[in-house]
């Protein structure tokens, strides 16, 4: 406004609002250029940069490999290293399908074994009425039963059914439209845990994750056989062993990698996201956890961390695996690992 | 990654010579004092990182007020959450003039009643000196755009209450 552009700008502005812009323009205190600072921060992190891809080159740093798809629960072999306690998650022999096309909702509540589930198509996509139901057993997505969505009474063969994987079954080459619902029958037989649901003859490939309430015959033996599970405490300390970008990628990285951790209590959380404490509060109801914005709270001490306050602002649901426990985003992409 | 002698010396007289658009641009986009310096100096150290990158930009200025929104956008999520109180006070301001506080008053409120995407094409068209094509280029919009953006901006800021209402102090106290 005090160059060439200023006929072009005050042209349209009254003479006096003009002046009073370029006047704070001018008046407005802009210090010393703290040059020895920028310089000083612009060399510790292009040094920190090379280390980086230096440790990486190697094979030393720790990693986390998540498939960015849609809908989809942890895959993979999870290695803790001894003396660095960060986590490596390698690719499975049976990987997340990548690049899925379609988009495929089931309503997101605990079923049970017998029940009906409606699968939805927003998106119309032409598909198939088979489908796979894999069970996650805290390592790796477990073939375990087929199904053949249909409409209940439906003639035979044109009607919902299940079998395991090992059993018979079949499904036509019928091809539906439209966006559903699609009706499929949650197995009689299946056991409480986590399923991921996907279409298995369709040219749009989609996954969904449905949630089993283990019956009461199943919660006799619960004790003896730990799985993935809706009800997932997040009471008590918990270190963050990993924490993934949106893009999928890790950053759990930075000299203070494997200072983080929280603890959970009674809607209360507090921990160290490196160098700083952080504090807030969190609803955890079921599956589905949000913490509330306004509560996150850290102190400032200047330092390169994980940004771990950003990334609880995503997150939406809690899954159990084992002893640890998955923090997702609202598409149930993985957000944080945490292990006691 | 690394920066020779030579780049260093380029950048620091390219930060010296930036470095107060940059406070402005800030302030003016609507960061407080402390913030300001704060994204510019992250701007700036960005900016060193890449250094090369910067060097090779089509449009360095364009590229480099990308930065700073970028800078901003980024330490604004960080500021989502309040902080917790400090022992240490903050730097001494320097005293103001009231009519220079009532002025700086009546352009703050006037420029928060943009919406963010006209008072970023405002700062940086009219306050930072980028032509059109850099503003289209920092703000990756098109050129018409950044027109369109621009006018609605002075036509809002030219009806600006808080402003108008300034003019009106300013014409009582000159008619004194």
């Amino acid at each position: 406004m005090t160059h060439d552009t200023e006929h072009d700008a005050a042209a349209h502005l009254p003479p006096q609002v003009a002046a009073a812009l370029v006047a704070t323009w001018q008046t407005t205190p802009t210090g010393a250029v703290p040059l020895s600072d920028v310089l000083a921060d612009g060399r510790r992190r292009a040094r920190r940069g090379r280390r980086a891809m230096t440790l990486a080159s190697l094979g030393v740093a720790a990693s986390i490999v998540v498939a960015a798809t849609y809908n989809a629960l942890p895959q993979g072999d999870v290695d803790v290293g001894k003396d660095t306690g960060r986590v490596t998650v390698s690719p499975s022999p049976d990987p997340l399908p990548v690049g899925l096309t379609g988009r495929m909702f089931v309503q997101e509540r605990p079923y049970s074994p017998g029940e009906t589930l409606e699968i939805r198509w927003p998106g119309e996509e032409v598909r198939g009425v088979g489908y796979s139901f894999d069970r996650w057993n805290g390592m790796v997505w477990e073939p375990t039963f087929y199904l053949r969505s249909g409409s209940p009474g439906a003639p035979r063969g044109m009607e919902p059914a299940w079998w395991p994987v090992e059993g018979s079954g079949t499904w036509g080459d019928v091809g539906l439209g439209g966006p559903g619902p699609d009706i499929a029958v949650v197995p009689d037989t299946a056991k409480g845990g986590t399923y991921r649901l996907c279409t298995a003859n369709s040219q749009a490939q989609s996954c969904a994750i449905v949630e089993i309430e283990a019956s009461s015959s199943q919660d006799q033996s619960a004790e003896s056989e730990p799985e993935a599970s809706a009800s997932a405490s997040l009471d008590g300390r918990w270190r963050v062993i990993g924490l993934v970008g949106p893009l999928g990628n890790s950053i759990l990285t930075g000299p203070y990698a494997d200072a983080v951790e929280m603890t959970f209590s009674d809607g209360t959380m507090t921990g160290k996201s490196g160098c700083n404490g952080i504090s807030g509060n969190y609803v955890l109801s079921g599956r589905d956890i949000t913490f509330d914005v306004d509560s996150l709270i850290s102190t400032t001490a200047g330092c390169e961390e994980p940004p771990l306050l950003d990334r609880l602002l995503d997150v939406r649901h809690v899954s159990r695996v084992g002893d640890d426990r998955y923090l997702h985003a609202a598409n149930w992409m993985i957000v944080m690992v945490l292990r006691r | 990654l690394q920066v020779n002698d030579e780049q260093e010396a380029e950048f620091s007289a390219f930060a010296v010579a930036r470095w107060s658009a940059l406070v402005r641009s800030a302030t003016f986009l609507g960061c407080d004092a402390t913030e300001a310096h704060d994204v510019a100096q992250e701007a700036l150290v960005r900016c060193y990182r890449f250094w090369a990158r910067v060097q090779r930009a089509d449009d360095v200025d364009a590229y480099v007020f990308r930065i700073l929104l970028n800078a901003r956008r980024d330490m604004g999520r960080r500021k989502r959450w309040r902080e917790v109180p400090t022992a240490r006070l903050p730097e001494a301001s320097v005293p103001d003039s009231t009519e220079a506080v009532g002025r700086t008053d009546a352009v703050r409120r006037s420029l928060d009643a943009l919406t963010e995407g006209h008072r970023q094409v405002l700062v940086l068209r009219y306050f930072a000196h980028l032509s059109e094509k850099q503003v289209a280029h920092a703000l990756d919009i098109p050129v018409g755009t950044v027109k369109s953006r621009l006018s609605r901006a002075l036509d809002a800021l030219a009806n600006s209450p808080h402003l108008v209402e300034n003019e009106d102090i300013h014409q009582r106290e000159a008619e004194r």
